[in-house]
């Protein structure tokens, strides 16, 4: 195994709390609950229109606890990158890995390629997993709720095929648009640590300010950088897309709903994101390799 | 991963020449200087003692040496600047700086497993080897480890991995008196090569006196001795003067004089034996003595070598 992959087993090792255990906690309480429900017959169910398959309901469950995952999945990520950058000095442990023949660059580039890949696709896994417990309630369900209609099982195997494939599309695409972000708040705490928390946020403000103050009459709404940073914070998909194909009695479009994804990312402006997040990763690591605080 | 095979060199072989030259060496942290522009020279196969007060500006010579700060003057070691390739030289140069330093969320087997990924020329047969015998269990949490554990943890890392020059900074700081005494005895016996060096601070500096081939002093930024130990056997001499010769002691002009229990100790340096042996007993002082009387010197230009 080369000594990079070996380095981002090392963040996984570091951070296995909030990427493996939590999501397998999550996943736990989430299937107790399901079977508690169906166990104990504390089992309702309501909708308005024409009738609606088991793998409708699949459908809906399935995209909803996505976007739960999703949202955790930013929680979390926010803060490792608010943390692990910092976490070799917090831990005591600069000094061991500044014993190893590996630069400082390298170190915190497998901080951040972790931080896109194998921590993700941890929460990936999660998310798939709990899809399986969602199509095994909605194979089930129809059982206890006659007006679902009779269990669909290759219906919800190829809706569960479906959503996954656009879920992995959604989320190379989103963390890729997001990665300066993370990079900006990686760099920070390798200067700051937790500090970095509330500086990814007051830096851009504070000078956002400060162009506001300059060019008051001719910036647009809150001045050129927070409308850029407003566009730049916002993934250009719209989620409406997503629900619509959930409810609606047709099976999901995958090839559409991916061609809808591809076609709304501002590729140049990807790219010029990537661009900062290395070259901020690479300002943070001659931060490191210069500072020892310990003796600062 | 793999144990031999993979075994590399990379930093320019300099064998015939010193490991460590140091020249002018200079370290400001902002407006106050730490180290005055010091040089000293290293060879190989040697085991050197590094000893000063706190703050005298060890730790920062060998974070120079180490890579781990820039400086001021120059330095070569293995041939290479250090701080400007710290990552390449780490594959011929193994330190401890803090034995608390090794990473707690890890459990052994892994710690192993990680360094044989990452450093090319890390046995992990060997460190497995050099933890039999000791209480550290392979599946045991870095972090629940007691101090003397992590610092036998710690020494088998160091020494698993094949290095030209070890460098220790108060390795066993904080560790009871059998900890430091098996650690140092088995740097000795399981480690130590005629290729290699040794470079070591410590203020317990009479537990590695058996063990130094040379001595540096250090205070307040200067060096203010650098020899083999055998010159210091030859050069310093400590003399317990008898009563009646205090005057005729004195009047030969000795770096060091103190009162120990009612008796006058003189410490001398460059004075023929024969001149002492009539003022009283003669003997080599230790360390830790000569240690103090050159602490309590006063400074002059040059060092003492």
């Amino acid at each position: 195994m080369s000594a990079f992959l070996i380095l981002l087993r090392r963040e996984f090792i570091e951070h296995r709390g909030a990427f493996f255990y939590a999501p397998l906690i999550l996943i736990v309480i989430l299937t107790l609950l399901i079977v508690s429900a169906f166990v104990s017959g504390h089992t309702q169910f309501s909708f308005y229109g024409a009738g609606i398959g088991g793998y409708r309901l699949f459908d809906a469950a399935f995209l909803g606890l996505g976007f739960l995952w999703w949202a955790y999945l930013f929680l979390v990520l926010f803060f490792y990158f608010a943390d692990a950058f910092n976490s070799d000095w917090r831990n005591n442990s600069m000094l061991f890995w500044k014993s190893m023949p590996q630069s400082d660059f390298r170190i915190l580039l497998s901080k951040l390629v972790a931080g896109l890949t194998i921590l993700p696709a941890m929460i990936f896994l999660a998310f798939l997993l709990t899809g399986i417990v969602a199509a095994a309630a909605s194979l089930v369900a129809p059982l206890v709720l006659p007006m679902l209609g009779a269990p669909d099982v290759p219906g919800t195997v190829t809706a569960w095929l479906n959503i996954s494939a656009v879920a992995v599309c959604y989320l190379v695409l989103a963390l890729l648009w997001y990665a300066p972000f993370f990079a900006w708040v990686g760099a920070l705490s390798t200067a700051f640590g937790r500090w970095s928390v509330p500086l990814a946020l007051v830096i851009p403000v504070l000078f956002s300010l400060f162009e506001n103050s300059i060019d008051f009459q001719n910036a647009p709404g809150g001045g050129y950088l927070l409308a850029f940073l407003r566009q730049r914070l916002s993934f250009n998909f719209d989620s409406r897309d997503l629900q619509e194909a959930a409810f609606s009695n047709a099976p999901i479009d995958v090839g559409a709903l991916i061609g809808k994804l591809v076609a709304g990312v501002n590729w140049p402006s990807l790219l010029g994101g990537l661009i900062f997040a290395g070259v901020v990763i690479y300002i943070a690591s001659e931060y490191r390799r210069r500072v020892l605080k310990s003796f600062a | 991963m793999t144990d031999s095979a993979s075994k590399t060199t990379t930093v320019p072989a300099s064998a015939a020449g010193p490991l460590v030259v140091a020249r002018g060496l200079k370290k400001r942290f902002g407006s106050r200087e730490i180290l005055h522009g010091i040089d000293f020279t290293i060879p190989a196969g040697r085991v050197y003692g590094l000893v000063g007060h706190n703050g005298a500006g060890k730790t920062t010579t060998l974070n120079a040496i180490l890579g781990l700060t820039p400086c001021q003057g120059s330095i070569k070691v293995l041939g290479v600047d250090p701080f400007a390739q710290r990552a390449r030289l780490m594959r011929d140069v193994a330190f401890i700086s803090d034995v608390a330093s090794l990473p707690r969320f890890l459990v052994v087997r892994d710690l192993f497993r990680l360094v044989a990924g990452i450093h090319p020329n890390f046995s992990t047969a060997r460190a497995e080897s050099l933890l039999e015998g000791t209480e550290v269990r392979l599946g045991a949490k870095i972090g629940n480890l007691s101090k003397g554990m992590l610092a036998q943890l710690h020494l088998a890392v160091v020494m698993a991995i094949e290095a030209k020059l070890l460098v220790l900074d108060e390795p066993t700081l904080g560790l009871d008196i059998t900890f430091r005494k098996r650690f140092y005895r088995r740097l000795i016996e399981d480690y130590m090569t005629p290729d290699r060096t040794l470079l070591i601070t410590t203020h317990q500096v009479d537990e590695i006196e058996f063990m130094l081939t040379d001595i540096m002093f250090m205070r307040d930024g200067s060096l203010i001795l650098d020899a083999p130990m055998a010159d210091v056997g030859r050069r310093y001499l400590q003399l317990v003067a008898s009563p009646d010769h205090f005057q005729a002691a004195r009047a030969l002009a000795p770096v060091f004089e103190e009162t120990r229990f009612g008796q006058t100790v003189m410490v001398f340096d460059g004075l023929d034996r024969e001149k002492l042996e009539p003022l009283g007993t003669v003997s080599t002082p230790t360390l830790s003595d000569l240690f103090v009387a050159l602490m309590q010197r006063e400074p002059t230009a040059g060092v003492a070598a």
